[in-house]
């Protein structure tokens, strides 16, 4: 039987995640977190080709949770890099995604 | 029975490390000479999951030791005789400056490479010594640290 948890919606971020992509990642999210009840679903990123994250891809990140949040959704940070996921736990940023490593 | 509306990815990449498979080769084994046997690196460092990181990126590379308090450091540093300590600046019963001058005690030629989020330990730094000590601002990148680690080694 199908619940409203399992709406999910993902889409791949790009290699290099960053001020030159920020908005365009921003912006497929929100509408993807918009597309789905509010209340319910979640968003899956997956960042299996991300090698880079600057301060604008962390704050890219940083408003779609924080829209996912706005709508109790949920977003899940997918297969990171070994770096990308350190990046994460060291700008506490961890917190506030789940996040799915390849050996989970 | 409905199938939820989920995206497909690609094949997922591997990870970049990997944990070795075999202990590493214990220190003052026989025929181990200082030249051959791997490098030990004492990391101390309060939150686990950085801890994890620290262990997936450099187990392979270096015998690794962890300690999550300064007074556990101490400990470590007489047992283990690393060749270089990573302290982060903040512990939970002492900092990283402090920890350092402590070490200094004991180990005045011990490199030690101190991780912080804050530039301005820099002056401390200078009135501990100390040329065989340095920092790392964070965030900064796994392969970074392990370049600063190299290079002291």
């Amino acid at each position: 039987m199908r619940t409203p948890q399992d709406v999910e919606r993902g889409l791949t971020a790009p290699e290099r995640l960053g001020l030159n992509t920020r908005v365009e990642i921003r912006k497929a999210a929100i509408q993807l977190l918009d597309e789905m009840p509010e209340g319910s679903g979640r968003l899956v990123i997956d960042l299996s080709y991300t090698r880079e994250i600057d301060s604008a891809g962390l704050g890219a990140l940083m408003l779609i949770q924080r829209r996912a949040a706005e709508r109790r959704q949920s977003v899940v940070l997918r297969h990171p890099s070994e770096e990308i996921r350190f990046l994460l736990v060291l700008t506490k940023l961890s917190d506030l995604f789940e996040i799915q490593s390849l050996d989970d | 029975m409905d199938v939820p509306p989920v995206c497909h990815y690609c094949t997922p990449l591997t990870t970049q490390y990997h944990v070795a498979a075999r202990p590493p080769p214990v220190c003052g084994e026989p025929g181990m000479t200082q030249s051959t046997r791997r490098r030990r690196v004492l990391i101390v460092e309060d939150e686990p999951a950085l801890r994890l990181s620290y262990e997936r990126a450099f187990r392979p590379r270096y015998d690794l030791v962890f300690a999550s308090t300064g007074a556990e450091a101490l400990e470590q540093l007489e047992l283990q005789r690393p060749d270089v300590a990573v302290l982060d600046m903040r512990l939970p019963d002492t900092d990283g400056v402090e920890l350092l001058r402590r070490i200094r005690l004991s180990q005045p030629e011990l490199p030690v490479i101190i991780t912080t989020a804050y530039m301005s330990i820099e002056p401390q730094l200078k009135v501990l010594d100390l040329p065989h000590s340095g920092y790392i601002v964070k965030p900064f990148r796994l392969d970074e640290l392990g370049a600063r680690i190299d290079a002291v080694l």
